[in-house]
């Protein structure tokens, strides 16, 4: 008993130690929680798509949740149902706006590389570089190096028109400032200013048509060019069928994409390959030392941007080579394959908790709690007397436990969760109850109560684990078949139930044992057993056994 | 006469003391096994004699009554579901003047119909206008909640909204139909493995009756039904089966050992069972009802939290029906069902045989050192033997070498 209990004292105090903590669920904490499914075109649910589908919708949900920057958002799936859980959110709007968008895989010519946007340190660096420069060169607050540059090329473009054969250049600066933009100075300022302007392009203002800055993953900064067309056809996922990582013969991972015959699938992409291959500079420029790049792109990151080495490809001959390892390779593969079919993702359900309500709920079920539990150990102690004390280093002991397996396994606390352990509050009591009678019955039958408890708690003890079981069972069904807060809620009454059964046999049994060995406890007076109404030898027979062992005591 | 035991009136008391064999029995502690003592006492003290068999006979026709209501009760009145089955938008819009007309105003102009609109005060006081609609998709219910923050000048994340699409609500509906289904084989096939299929068969019944039951008051009452309110209920039938369970328990283990005996009945092993257990039935159910009720009034009255009211309202009546269903349908049925059993019907044979009376379920076993037949017949075995009861159990010692005492080898357990 003590070990057990030690056991749970010390877990609780490591778990603190280590600043572990339940999770809230969102219902209590208050945010935006959406529910999403797969559908096909006319909104009908589609149960049978393939968990690789699935898991990459789920992983690029996370990458825009995170991108958007919400603490602790939490994104799962349970059979098709995608569930977003977004704490602290409020626009339910917004939310559905971010997750419900179908991810697209797109086919983009890169126009160029950028400097990687600047990080928040380096940015404040540039910021005054460019202030000094902006001093030394005597520009005015607010004008931009940019603007002088504007104010150059008008004059220039006055002066030519003016002067149409060019005879006289004018000399020195042409703009209201008197920068001379030939100055390193400004030059300098010109770069910078460039480089802090420098920003991926956020996720609603990416259009197909139009081009973007998008990153890979490894911070890489692309100029990219509208997915690529040809007439109405757009190069985007559809045209792929298949995708494949493998080992080339040299021992290098490639990614081995296979497009779809005709027009919208080989053929639009040898067009693609062509215009990137002769280095189309409207189209495909060639890039610094290779042919033109043709990006991969699914939702909005760059996955692969393989510059493209032939003019045409046989549909199922295509090669991306590069610097791959397994899973890099195995991911774009992936990403290929999923954008060759694009899960739909419909909300199917929606809700936003309110913060207050959620507190509110959190409190009322908190207080709720505790007024139940000082109910019922008033209603035990008047009960049982001494056994109840027992009874409630058992529960003790299980809160504990809890609390610990809580905070270790990463659970949410739902509202449903908190009604869950607030009964389970009574499905630990049923165990003492149980066990008590069972004493009771056995001394009243004329054993001592120490020479029974052992026994009788033995015996009780087979009747709550056959019990329990069908309440194990319950619970187990339910968390497999259910989401949401049935889940929540099956949860934390089958780890109250797992440890209920934990405490009966480690606590409540040998705390009963004990008990009935000190003096007071073998008394059957303060367990709550009476016996006045026994033939006198019985009674006697207990009182004198407890007089015993007080005397013992 | 008390068909209970719940009083032992003096006229049973005077029978008691004339063909009882707690007349004799007693001897030794006559102060102390006072026949007049009050139910509460030998509940109290587990020396209670009351004769479930005959309380079956109407609880059995309250059972179907009940059922029979709450069926007709579901297939005319119906359920009032939540729009989380039926699919719909709920918008809640905290403010102090936006009116109803309002409300329906926006929902018109975006052409939902069957709006309705309540107002609601939160804990603080605060009136929040209630706003529910058929929307088409849950875009649709997150675009209005900006419609309805601007005709109320309210920032958007304001106005929450609760949004569930058609199929989401038929999802939640056959979950739990199939959870109810796979939880229920899974139940009769664990108490088929550690008790027997009988019970399993009485476990089942009982669990249905009390689903049926429960619907029928939600259906009466025209109560909302939520997921709170389905979860809640599917907890309620582990509970169930939790009474249940301890009941069987121990009447399987009376049964295996009187059934050698040859002096009982299953009846009979069922009432004794039910008497041993039913004190332990009490207290388990005040421990569990004390925590719902104490989330009942808190969450409905104190935080004005209607989810923890959900929870804790279907907790409650199926509490309290599961309880009443282990001990007065799952019992009842497993006895019905054993009793055709040959075995225990050679017992009643035997019994009827050797002239005795086989529907005298009091549990010092028929002809043991029971009363004469006529005094068997003459008393109701009702308040006399609750008196026996108390009598024997307060004189094993004196009683040790009795040769026929069943109350005996029980305690070797």
């Amino acid at each position: 008993m003590l070990v057990a209990m030690g056991l749970a004292v010390v877990l609780l105090v490591v778990t603190l130690a280590f600043g572990r903590s339940p999770t809230l669920g969102l219902d209590l904490q208050g945010g935006v929680s959406v529910n999403l499914q797969p559908v096909d075109e006319s909104g009908e649910v589609l149960d049978d798509v393939s968990n690789e589908s699935l898991d990459e919708a789920i992983g690029i949900i996370r990458n825009r949740v995170d991108a958007v920057g919400v603490t602790e958002p939490e994104v799962s799936r349970q059979g098709s149902t995608i569930t977003v859980q977004l704490p602290g959110a409020t626009d339910q709007q917004d939310v559905i706006d971010l997750v419900g968008t179908t991810a697209r895989l797109r086919f983009r010519p890169v126009l160029g590389l950028l400097p990687p946007e600047p990080t928040e340190e380096e940015r404040a660096e540039l910021e005054q570089t460019a202030e000094e420069l902006r001093t030394q060169l005597g520009l005015p607050e607010g004008v931009s190096a940019q603007d002088v540059l504007d104010e150059e090329l008008a004059a220039a473009q006055a002066a030519l028109e003016a002067d149409p054969e060019g005879t006289s250049t004018p000399e020195g600066p042409q703009n209201s400032y008197g920068v001379d933009v030939q100055s390193s100075e400004f030059q300098e300022l010109a770069a910078a200013e460039t480089q802090l302007e420098t920003q991926v392009t956020p996720r609603d203002e990416i259009e197909a048509d139009q081009e973007v800055v998008l990153a890979d993953s490894n911070g890489v900064l692309y100029r990219l060019g509208p997915t690529f067309s040809s007439g109405d056809r757009v190069l985007e996922g559809e045209a792929v069928e298949d995708a494949t990582a493998g080992l080339d013969q040299s021992g290098q991972w490639v990614v081995n994409p296979v497009f779809k015959g005709g027009e919208d699938g080989i053929d639009l992409f040898n067009e693609a390959a062509t215009a990137c291959y002769n280095g189309d500079p409207q189209v495909c420029p060639a890039q610094q030392g290779t042919r033109g790049q043709l990006a991969i792109v699914l939702d909005g990151e760059v996955l692969t941007a393989p510059s493209i080495n032939e003019a045409t490809f046989a549909r199922d001959q295509i090669q991306i080579s590069g610097s791959f390892d397994q899973e890099s390779a195995q991911a774009v593969a992936v990403a290929l394959r999923y954008g060759s079919l694009p899960l739909n993702l419909e909300p199917q359900q929606a809700e936003t908790v309110s913060a207050t309500l959620g507190e509110g709920a959190l409190q009322a079920g908190i207080i709720a709690g505790l007024i139940g539990l000082v109910a019922v150990f008033v209603y035990m102690f008047a009960y049982y007397r001494l056994l109840a004390a027992v009874s409630l280093v058992s529960l003790t002991t299980s809160a504990l436990l809890l609390w610990s397996a809580m905070s270790w396994l990463g659970a949410t606390v739902t509202l449903a969760g908190v009604v869950g352990l607030v009964v389970s509050i009574g499905v630990a009591i049923d165990s003492s109850v149980v066990s008590f009678e069972g004493i009771k019955e056995d001394v009243r039958n004329g054993s001592t109560v120490r020479s029974v408890a052992e026994r009788s708690m033995t015996r009780s003890y087979s009747t709550i684990v056959k019990a329990d079981t069908s309440s194990l069972i319950g619970a187990a069904v339910l968390y497999w078949l259910s989401v949401g807060p049935v889940r929540g809620f099956a949860f934390y009454l089958g780890a109250a139930t797992l440890l209920d059964l934990f405490s009966a046999y480690f606590v409540l049994r040998p705390g009963v044992m004990a008990l009935s060995r000190s003096g007071r406890g073998s008394s059957p007076k303060s367990l709550g057993i009476p016996i006045d109404d026994l033939a006198d030898p019985v009674r006697e027979k207990l009182t004198a056994a407890a007089r015993g062992a007080v005397k013992e005591a | 006469m008390a068909s209970d035991g719940d009083t032992a009136s003096p006229q049973d008391a005077g029978n008691e003391a004339v063909g009882g064999p707690g007349g004799v029995s007693a001897g030794p502690a006559p102060d102390a096994a006072t026949p007049t003592m009050s139910l509460r006492k030998r509940l109290y003290r587990g020396t209670s004699d009351i004769d479930f068999p005959r309380m079956f006979r109407w609880t059995t026709v309250v059972s179907v009554l009940a059922v029979v209501a709450s069926v007709v009760a579901l297939f005319t009145m119906g359920l009032k579901l939540s729009i989380d089955f039926e699919g719909g938008s709920v918008w809640e819009v905290p403010s102090q003047d936006f009116s109803a007309e309002e409300a329906e105003a926006v929902l018109s102009a975006a052409g939902v119909p069957g709006g309705q609109v309540q107002e609601a005060e939160t804990v603080d006081g605060e009136r929040i206008l209630r706003v529910s609609g058929q929307v088409e998709s849950v875009q649709q219910g997150a675009e209005l909640a900006v419609d309805f923050a601007d005709a109320a000048g309210l920032e958007a994340g304001e106005v929450t909204v609760n949004t569930v699409g058609p199929s989401w609500g038929d999802d939640i509906t056959r979950q739990a139909r199939t959870s109810l289904i796979v939880f229920m084989v899974l139940v009769a096939l664990y108490i088929t493995w550690r008790m027997e299929a009988r019970m399993a068969v009485s476990a089942l019944v009982a669990v249905i009756h009390d689903i049926l039951i429960t619907l029928g008051v939600y259906s009466v009452f025209q109560l909302t039904i939520t997921p709170a309110t389905v979860i809640s209920f599917l907890t309620i039938l582990g509970f169930s089966l939790y009474d249940t369970i301890v009941v069987y328990d121990r009447v399987q283990e009376n049964a295996d050992r009187l059934l050698r005996s040859g002096r009982y009945t299953y009846t009979a092993v069922m009432r004794r069972s039910l008497n041993q257990v039913v004190m332990r039935s009490i207290n388990t159910t005040i421990t569990t009802i004390l925590p719902i009720i104490s989330m009942l009034v808190v969450g409905k009255f104190l935080f004005g939290q209607q989810t923890l009211a959900d929870f804790s309202l279907a907790l409650l009546i199926g509490l309290v029906l599961g309880t009443y269903s282990s001990l007065f349908v799952a019992s009842p049925l497993t006895v019905a069902l054993k009793e055709r059993e040959a075995r225990w019907r050679d017992v009643r044979a035997r019994l009827a045989n050797r002239g005795l009376d086989p529907t005298d379920t009091a549990w010092y076993g028929v002809g043991a050192d029971a009363p004469t037949r006529t005094g068997a017949r003459g008393s109701s075995g009702t308040g006399r033997s609750s008196a026996t009861g108390a009598a024997a159990v307060a004189s094993p010692a004196t009683h040790m070498g009795h040769p026929p005492r069943p109350r005996k080898k029980k305690r070797r357990s």
